[in-house]
């Protein structure tokens, strides 16, 4: 399940609202939460979850003028490459629509370079 | 030129090509002060590079080279001062080099990069550049260094573009341009490698905000050391987040006994802590003869002081910064009895708000000098003035754990900025009546989005009040984005635009910077 779509099983003997939170702040992967062990987690899930659905590659992205997520995004891109081996493409946007010819000519050449890597025989 | 405040025009000395064609004549007995104080000074730094393990850390990391413009930047920030006003900043800045000098020299004997003491390095614990040390009050026999300190903030207060190289790096790793550039140098110093590697482990903190504490966790994976990161809560008003943090510090404590084998000792913290709320006291004298209409102890001299002794960042004995309080305390009243002011005459008694950039700028000392502008407090001097528990009963040793929980949610900077509505502004006008106040210099962190998203309600509630708000751009540790004349610029078009005034001394409303450190 994605972080966000698991269920909240709510268990009796305890009060609705703080079991609620409780599954909130355990399960939620938002950068925010940034003590180191949750930190080096969400690297170790991305790598799980890329492998279990066969992804040829990982796109990294980052909405700007959030404090915590450049920093996120820079470590999980270096993380990824050099210590998961995974072609990464590491973006930041702003929060408007006008930049998507932007980001779909770094998208198309992120991908053009995972194709000429497999056409090549590259490992990945 | 001579013994009276503006009576050479200050902005001459940077003309002609170079830092400053020569150092300032205030007559007689003050040169005389002065020129003792600045041999002294660089009789300290000679002192420290008289050490192997100092000599191999200057040529080891790059930014040591910067700290050669330590006997400028004191020259910068005592420009124009005469009387006790100088003694009072010399007290000041002159410890502040005596202690770098002296916590550097103890840095490089531990550091490993440099083939240091390993049973030294063994009992520093590396410490995140705005951690307040005053966990380090319980472990007498450890040291707290706070790695990121010399190669950054220090710097960039000698040396405007010191940080440059590691705001650049941190960019090329993939940190975005709008984020704050003093967690950015931080980690490009650690990504250059330019940082001494000491202790068994790191203590951080989520100070001064979520963004140094991200650059912490690269910062681990880099030096892969046991860390423990004290995470503050950020509303210190509400007491519930006062136990929450108290749980953070226990937690800490536990982790530097585990990690070192040292166990926490009551008597040295309430030791400490006897001196600490001693030095408190002394300031809030200074706080109450500032609302005076002669304020000696303004911020363009103490709030640097004021940053390292609240936060103990430098890790100097209490014992030091107990005679310095002294000898602050006493210029202050033999300066108050002769009715000395700060400048020639104090045009606007203002508040300084906002995260600094003036120490590279030496922008509180320009405001006195130009315009008669005094900073009567500043924003990051408003930190906590409790007097916490200092006697060691069982009652007070639970306290004193809530008590480094208060301080160190009232960590300087963070506490107003990120403390909520009432700490960042509301207070402000508070203070504003309090010190008897009429202008605000708003220190504008361009990329600070804490206090950013307050300025329309600065402008609103200013307006209301009759204060006179000017804003300053500045991006903290990069000063290519609002260098130092358009700070000043700020300044030179409100006060004649909106105030009509003159300057007092013309020749520094424009300054020559490009030769300047």
């Amino acid at each position: 399940m994605f972080p966000g779509r698991t269920p909240i099983e709510l268990k009796d003997g305890e009060d609705v609202l703080t079991q609620i939170c409780r599954h909130y702040v355990m399960e939620c992967q938002c950068p925010r939460y940034m003590d180191n062990p949750r930190i080096a987690a969400r690297k170790e899930y991305l790598n799980a979850i890329a492998n279990e659905y066969h992804a040829d590659g990982v796109i990294v992205q980052q909405m700007n003028f959030c404090n915590f997520w450049p920093y996120e995004r820079a470590g999980m891109h270096r993380i990824l490459t050099e210590e998961y081996g995974w072609p990464v493409l590491s973006v930041d946007r702003p929060y408007v629509v006008g930049s998507s010819g932007q980001m779909r000519t770094r998208i198309q050449a992120f991908v053009e370079s995972i194709e000429i890597k497999k056409i090549q025989g590259g490992k990945r | 030129m001579g013994k009276k405040m503006n009576s050479q025009p200050l902005g001459t000395f940077y003309r002609g090509g170079k830092t400053k064609i020569r150092r300032e004549w205030r007559g007689l007995s003050d040169t005389w002060y002065d020129y003792k104080c600045w041999v002294k000074n660089w009789g300290a730094m000679v002192k420290f590079l008289a050490h192997p393990q100092s000599i191999k850390g200057f040529f080891r990391y790059r930014w040591m080279l910067e700290y050669a413009a330590a006997p400028d930047f004191i020259d910068r920030c005592t420009e124009g001062l005469r009387g006790t006003q100088l003694r009072m900043a010399h007290t000041e800045f002159d410890f502040i080099v005596t202690e770098i000098t002296r916590s550097l020299k103890l840095l490089f004997r531990g550091d490993r990069n440099i083939g240091g003491d390993p049973k030294l390095s063994e009992k520093m614990i590396a410490f995140d550049e705005n951690m307040m040390e005053q966990i380090m009050w319980g472990f007498p026999n450890l040291y707290g260094m706070c790695v990121q300190l010399y190669g950054s903030f220090a710097l960039v207060a000698l040396s405007r573009e010191g940080a440059v190289r590691y705001i650049d790096r941190a960019e090329e790793f993939g940190i975005t341009g709008d984020v704050c550039t003093m967690p950015k140098a931080e980690l490009g110093l650690c990504i250059e490698d330019d940082m001494p590697l000491v202790g068994k482990c790191i203590l951080h903190a989520n100070t001064t905000c979520d963004s140094s504490l991200m650059g912490n966790g690269i910062e681990d994976w880099r030096y892969q050391l046991p860390s423990y990161t004290i995470a503050c809560a950020e509303r210190v008003v509400d007491d519930l987040t006062r136990e929450y943090t108290a749980e953070e510090i226990r937690g800490a404590i536990r982790f530097i006994e585990e990690q070192t084998g040292e166990q926490w000792d009551w008597e040295s913290y309430f030791h400490n802590m006897k001196l600490y709320n001693d030095e408190t006291r002394s300031y809030l004298e200074i706080l109450e003869l500032n609302k005076t209409a002669y304020p000696q102890v303004p911020d363009n001299n103490y709030n640097l002081y004021r940053d390292l002794y609240y936060t103990r960042m430098l890790n100097a004995p209490s014992e030091a910064y107990r005679e310095i309080n002294r000898k602050i305390r006493d210029l202050m009243y033999q300066g108050y009895e002769k009715k000395a002011l700060p400048c020639q005459e104090i045009r606007h008694r203002a508040l300084i708000w906002g995260v600094q950039a003036e120490f590279y700028t030496n922008f509180s000392n320009w405001l006195l000098n130009c315009w008669g502008i005094v900073g009567i407090t500043h924003m990051l001097n408003l930190t906590s003035t409790e007097i916490y528990a200092d006697e060691d009963t069982p009652e007070n040793r639970e306290q004193a754990i809530n008590d480094l929980a208060d301080l160190y949610m009232k960590m300087i900077m963070r506490n107003r900025t990120e403390g909520g509505f009432s700490l960042g502004v509301d207070d402000v006008w508070r203070f504003c009546e309090e010190f008897n106040l009429d202008m605000i210099v708003m220190l504008e962190q361009m990329a600070c989005k804490a206090v950013t998203t307050w300025h329309g309600i600065y402008e609103e509630e200013a307006a209301k009040r009759g204060i006179h708000v000017i804003w300053i751009p500045h991006a903290l540790l990069d000063p290519r984005k609002a260098d130092r004349q358009a700070m000043r610029d700020e300044v030179n078009r409100y006060m004649r635009t909106v105030l009509g005034e003159e300057p007092f001394d013309p020749s520094l409303e424009t300054i020559e910077d490009q030769n300047a450190w």
